[in-house]
């Protein structure tokens, strides 16, 4: 279907589709949005973290004597965990503080609560630990042989396979094979909010604990298990949150768990706030990768085989390491049929920091890589880059990688013209001054919607209509600042026909709903969506809108007739398969197809790049708020800008070298010019109204169209991101490139 | 020396306070915590996100008789809270009144630029002060009051068009100065212009103080009986403090002496108080000396430049400091004030080591002088990952005194090379009667990777470095043929 179509469907849609004003922003001007750090409690406690000062090596004692400064309240150990002072989604074995051995340097080893921040980190800082230093591992490639063992289970966290076809046979039969090497960095969210908790103790031997994190559940089961507390007596409550980009789960998690043992401990409310270095030093970041690939082709640009092995850095602890690197083997060949494809993606543990979930998960590694190596492919057959990617994307009906087949609309090449025909609406203009260097180039991608064959997706929605035709609303995934409330409002409003004034979104508070599993995966329009949606079609009919179409007489009625206005609606994900010995399976539910574009300046002598335009094409299956989707489009694209471009989170042996936002650079407001979003729209049966995802996939294209249109301009390809100055100009110096 | 006062005393959103502050703790500190006002955020801590920016109001002399008053938009995490003395602080807090939201805010709400919401406050209060400080903001203007606002979710679009909106409705009138200007304003402004000259203000807490004089005789007599630090904008200073603890006890504030922060242009030179901003510089020289305002501003960020100062840059000391290769190339020099009267320094002899300069303990710099020359042509360039808010890896200046093509006078100077702030003399004299073309350039790159040996750190490697010194040589040419309009 194309655009117009579903234009003529929306007409009839009175508030799902339109760009409706964001319906939290009146509090976030005003300066009134209360983040998790702006809680003040009577009798407030501040906590501080003691943490390791080797980023391997094994605790021999530690002196707390120097720390009991007046002001100081608590002091804990790992030996004063009520309950199992370990965790992990997959592997519990990341410790909330520590005794016996640190694994890398944001390991917390002592929690401090005392009546000011001053006096806490004063105190904290006095701790004196003793250690016998254990060698290190720095790099995963040298963590795959090493006969070190940073854990007792080995260094391996995971090694996923896919094997399609034969690549002996597919690479015998190409005329050229091409093999090249890739390299990621680590990337920090650097949400602008640090990681922040207030716990406040209950008089019923529980705790209330307000968080800056993206999955108050994921944080209750935590919080539960170290405080050795039933799940029901732990309530988790999401502060507004200032950010979160997959990187508020786990951090976050520890953050309020620590906050909560002081908190029971003193029996007083206890606030620990993260300051931005410890952010960095601790929070869980995008995952290294060092990427091979060997790719086989036709002279006309049929591909015929694939080899990727993908060697990922988990860090000290396993945290999401298994699913991220999962979405990696999925999508690894990137949207394009091959028939003999063999990939192996890998995941092992250094002392590095930890890594886990970011916006993308997994994706933007392997889209800068494979999009990368289709260039190279289309200028080593000497054909352009536009007509290798249509020879061989995937088709509606055709099969990927993992052997689905795609039944729904694959808008892979509506999206590259649309990009094309944006981003060459001028013809290339060189700058006068010679110095400057222009060029152009894109890539393509293609993306699982939701968890897939991941794990359990299932999310609830809870829709109070009230007597008076007013609403109240909330869901199992909660608000990250993407604008859930307001989308999940127009949802109620279309389907109930009540303004969007009269609708109220609670915050996510896990004592009143149930566990709507994470806020990742750009799962939360089409999944919270749906549940939202079928709560509201459980009221229509109990109020039988239908036949009764003024809803006030119909509240009127159903609530005269003794029924209730309470709705609780349930969504489960469509069925998804996965074998993990071939690779093979429908691995999502549904996939977004999405094409980004860009034009570059690099300044030849100092090869400083500027991103001068940015053009962005995604199939959203239906936008349920137009200007929603622009805005996740604009955040996105920038922040794929810096993962190409200037983010780098730099590790020597363990040490954090920029662990501040001075040494740190995402993106500022001149770093792109202008970005033009285009939206396309083919509705999804999976999704409500159609709509499919918009937050992940904007991010995951920028690098690589940046990498290539860099060669353009100077001849010079970067096989390592970000593409800094220095590295940009060692390439043009390698290659001999313009002067 | 005379009575002091504990108390700082100063207005916020409108109210009169007086109240006692802690000597080294920061507005952002005293916003967040005694005031509990928690609408202004906390982002870094060390002036990179601007999500703590705040307005800051004050009076100014125009003339005898008459005051100005003068809005800008700072980082309060760098700003010390004693320096608001006398001041009047806007807080994101004062600016709606009831349900009726400020023209800003309104704008942000209408273009959807705020998501998470946590840069927002900042956002808001950047564009107050563009507005209040500016009555015909240009749009370069408006880009440059918001660089120092990162934002991680909007990509900036809608963050922008909402300042593009607010700067046509302004300059079509369509906005009033009464509903920007908060209603208060007027009457505080009222207040502090009558205000008469209060006793120094003088704050101790245990090992710490911190002294405001307000003429060079009582600053000369504070320095001679403590061990003190000089504090300016304390964009250096705080982080100093609050990220490395640097063990500094006393402060003494140079920015309540009168005088000290003119900026005079004469026939012959600019001259610089010892406590100019950055900002106040930039705007100065503008007519005479376009370069260093250029060069200001590829410094930090519009918040950062309000605070901190051009002698701070200088005394700071940091090797790759921006303004220092620029003024070694212009050939300033300091003039210091001290217990035994004053001298003058050429910035060309102050460096003497890394962080080591030639200056006494009871001495400051009082004025930095600046020799104007139409004929010269000068150019700075800064190589950096950012362009905003980002340290150099390597800048460069030069001064050139030209015979049409031939160079009769050759000033060239490094920043991120060696230990301190580089002038390179045989880099300058190798240039020296020679056509000023590319094989000059060449020329010139050779001995100039003779005489300096970068070393390699975080921001670049120690060959990155050497490229970049021959990459900065060959831009200063081309940007001379550009100026001149010769062909190349
Ligand atoms: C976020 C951020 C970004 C920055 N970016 C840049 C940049 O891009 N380029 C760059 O060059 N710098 C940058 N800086 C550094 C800083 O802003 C400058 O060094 C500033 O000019 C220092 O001035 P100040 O008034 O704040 O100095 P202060 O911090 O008050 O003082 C700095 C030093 O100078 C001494 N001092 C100050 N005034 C005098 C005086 N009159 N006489 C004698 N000694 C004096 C002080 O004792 C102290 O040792 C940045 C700083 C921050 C926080
Ligand atoms: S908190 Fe980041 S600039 Fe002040
Ligand atoms: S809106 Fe989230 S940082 Fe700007």
């Amino acid at each position: 279907m194309d655009s117009k179509g579903n234009s003529e469907k929306k007409k009839d849609l009175t508030c799902v589709g339109k760009s409706v004003r964001r319906v939290d922003g009146w509090p976030k001007v005003l300066g009134k949005a209360k983040y998790t750090a702006d809680h003040s409690f009577e009798g407030m406690l501040f906590a501080a973290v003691k943490r390791a000062d080797f980023p391997h090596a094994r605790i021999k004692s530690i002196d707390v004597e120097g720390a009991q400064l007046p002001g100081v309240e608590a002091i804990m150990l790992e030996e004063d965990i009520p309950g199992n002072p370990r965790f992990g989604a997959l592997n519990p074995h990341q410790p909330v503080i520590i005794s016996d051995i640190v694994r890398y340097l944001g390991d917390g080893i002592a929690l401090v609560a005392a009546k000011s921040e001053k006096i806490a980190r004063e105190a904290a800082k006095r701790i004196v630990v003793s250690y016998e230093e254990l060698p290190g591992l720095f790099d995963p490639r040298e963590a795959r042989k090493s006969e070190l063992s940073i854990h007792p289970e080995g260094n391996e966290i995971v090694h996923h396979v896919l094997r399609k076809g034969e690549v002996s046979e597919g690479f015998a039969a190409a005329d050229v094979v091409l093999e090249r090497d890739y390299q990621t960095q680590f990337q920090e969210h650097a949400y602008l909010e640090p990681e922040a908790a207030v716990a406040v103790p209950q008089p019923d031997g529980g705790i209330t604990v307000y968080g800056s994190m993206q999955h108050p559940f994921s944080t209750r089961r935590v919080v539960a298990r170290v405080l050795g507390l039933p799940l029901a007596k732990v309530r988790v409550i999401q502060g507004e949150l200032g950010g979160g980009f997959g990187g508020k789960d786990e951090s976050s998690s520890i953050v309020c768990a620590r906050a909560a043992l002081l908190a029971l401990k003193t029996g007083k409310p206890v606030k620990l706030v993260n300051t931005r270095e410890e952010s960095f030093v601790e929070s869980y970041k995008r995952h290294p990768y060092y990427l091979h690939y060997k790719v086989g082709a036709k002279k006309d640009g049929t591909l015929t085989a694939m080899e990727i092995e993908i060697v990922a850095d988990g860090g000290a602890y396993a945290s999401m390491s298994t699913f991220v690197t999962w979405r990696s083997v999925v999508q690894a060949t990137g949207p394009y049929t091959v028939p003999n494809v063999k990939t192996d993606v890998y995941a092992y543990h250094t002392n590095n920091t930890y890594t886990g979930a970011f916006r993308g998960f997994g994706s933007p590694q392997i889209v800068y890589a494979s999009e990368s190596l289709m260039d190279e492919l289309a200028a080593e057959l000497k054909i352009s880059p536009a007509e290798i990617r249509k020879k061989n994307f995937y088709q509606q009906g055709g099969e990927t990688a993992t052997g689905q087949t795609l039944k729904h609309v694959v808008s892979l090449e509506p999206a590259l013209d649309a990009v094309l025909a944006e981003l060459n609406k001028k013809p290339l203009e060189q700058n006068a001054n010679p110095v400057f260097s222009r060029g152009r180039g894109f890539a393509c991608s293609y993306r699982g919607v939701a968890l897939g064959a991941e794990g359990v997706d299932a999310t609830g929605a809870v829709v109070n209509l009230l007597e008076d035709g007013s609403a109240i609303v909330s869901t199992g995934v909660a608000e990250n600042g993407q604008g859930l409330r307001t989308v999940f409002s127009q949802i109620v409003s279309e389907e109930l026909g009540i303004p969007l004034e009269k609708i109220v979104f609670l915050d996510c508070d896990t004592s009143s709903i149930a566990d709507g599993g994470p806020s990742v995966a750009s799962r939360c329009t089409i999944m919270g969506g749906n549940a939202v949606r079928h709560a509201c079609l459980q009221l229509k009919e109990r109020l039988n809108l239908s036949e009764q179409p003024d809803l006030q007489k119909a509240i009127k009625a159903t609530l005269n007739a003794g029924k209730s206005l309470y709705a609780f609606g349930w969504h489960n994900a469509p069925k998804v398969s996965w074998d993990e010995h071939t690779g093979q399976g429908d691995a999502y539910f549904t996939y977004v197809y999405a094409c980004q574009g860009v034009e570059v300046e690099v300044n030849n002598q100092t090869g400083e790049t500027k991103v001068l335009r940015a053009v962005a094409a995604h199939d959203v299956g239906m936008a349920l708020n137009p200007q929603q989707v622009e805005l996740q489009i604009y955040g996105g694209v920038t922040m794929g800008a810096g993962y190409g471009l200037t983010e780098e989170v730099i590790l020597e042996k363990g040490v954090t070298k920029n662990p501040n936002f001075n040494g740190y650079h995402i993106p500022d407001s001149r770093m792109i010019g202008e970005i033009v979003p285009i939206i396309i729209e083919n509705p999804d049966a999976a999704g409500p109204f159609g709509a499919k995802t918009i937050g992940e996939p904007t991010c995951e294209l920028l690098a690589p169209a940046i990498a290539n249109a860099i060669l353009q301009a100077t001849g010079a390809r970067v096989r390592t991101i970000p593409a800094t100055p220095a590295r940009v100009l060692h390439a043009m110096q390698k290659e001999g490139a313009p002067a | 020396m005379e009575a002091t006062r504990q108390a700082i005393e100063f207005f916020l959103n409108g109210k009169p306070r007086q109240m006692e502050v802690s000597p080294h703790s920061t507005v952002l500190e005293l916003l967040r915590g005694p005031l509990a006002l928690p609408g202004t955020k906390e982002g870094c801590a060390e002036g990179d996100c601007g999500a703590c920016t705040v307005v800051i109001g004050e009076k100014k002399k125009k003339n005898e008789s008459e005051n100005i008053f003068s809005y800008r938009a700072v980082t309060s995490c760098l700003m010390l809270a004693p320096q608001l003395d006398g001041k009047h602080l806007l807080t994101i807090e004062g600016l709606a009144e009831g349900e009726h939201l400020h023209p800003i805010q309104q704008a942000i709400l209408d273009d959807h630029a705020t998501q998470c919401g946590f840069c927002t406050p900042g956002v808001v209060m950047s564009l107050l002060a563009l507005f209040l400080d500016n009555p015909q903001p240009s749009q370069e203007d408006l880009l440059a009051a918001l660089e120092g606002n990162l934002c991680r979710c909007t990509g900036y679009v809608a963050i922008k068009s909402a300042g593009e909106h607010l700067r046509t409705d302004w300059l079509l009138e369509k906005i009033k100065a009464k509903d920007l200007r908060p209603a208060y304003l007027e009457e505080v402004e009222k207040i502090l212009g009558a205000e008469k000259e209060k006793k120094v203000l003088s704050i101790r807490e245990g090992e710490k103080s911190f002294h405001a004089p307000r003429t060079a005789a009582q600053l000369r007599h504070l320095l001679s009986i403590s061990d003190s630090k000089l504090l300016n904008g304390g964009t250096d200073i705080t982080v100093a403090i609050k990220k490395h603890g640097a063990p500094i006890r006393n402060l003494i504030d140079l920015t309540s002496i009168e005088g000290m922060s003119e900026v005079r242009i004469g026939c012959e030179e600019v001259v610089i108080g010892g406590a100019a901003t950055l900002r106040k510089v930039a705007r100065e020289v503008e007519g005479v000396l376009p370069v260093l305002s250029e060069a200001i501003g590829k410094m930090a960020s519009h918040q950062v430049r309000t605070l901190g100062t051009l002698a701070g840059n200088l005394a700071n000391a940091s090797p790759i400091s921006d303004t220092a290769p620029l003024l070694l190339a212009l050939g300033a020099v300091l003039h210091l004030e001290g217990p035994d009267g004053s001298r003058k320094v050429p910035l060309s002899e102050f460096y003497r080591g890394y962080k080591q300069i030639d200056l006494g303990k009871e001495e400051w710099i009082s004025e930095i002088r600046l020799p104007l020359s139409g004929e010269k042509f000068h150019h700075f360039e800064k190589v950096s990952k950012r362009r905003a808010l980002d340290i150099a890896t390597v800048n460069g200046a030069i001064s050139l005194t030209l015979d049409d093509r031939r160079i009769l006078a050759a000033k060239v100077a490094f920043g991120g090379v060696a230990a301190v702030p580089f002038l390179a003399e045989k880099t300058s004299a190798s240039l020296l009667g020679r056509e000023w073309n590319l094989e000059t350039v060449e020329f010139a790159s050779t001995v100039a990777l003779e005489e300096m040996r970068p070393i390699g750190d975080v921001r670049g490697s120690s060959t990155y470095r050497k490229d970049l010194i021959e990459g900065i040589l060959i831009k200063h040419f081309l940007a001379c043929v550009e100026e001149k309009g010769w062909e190349q």
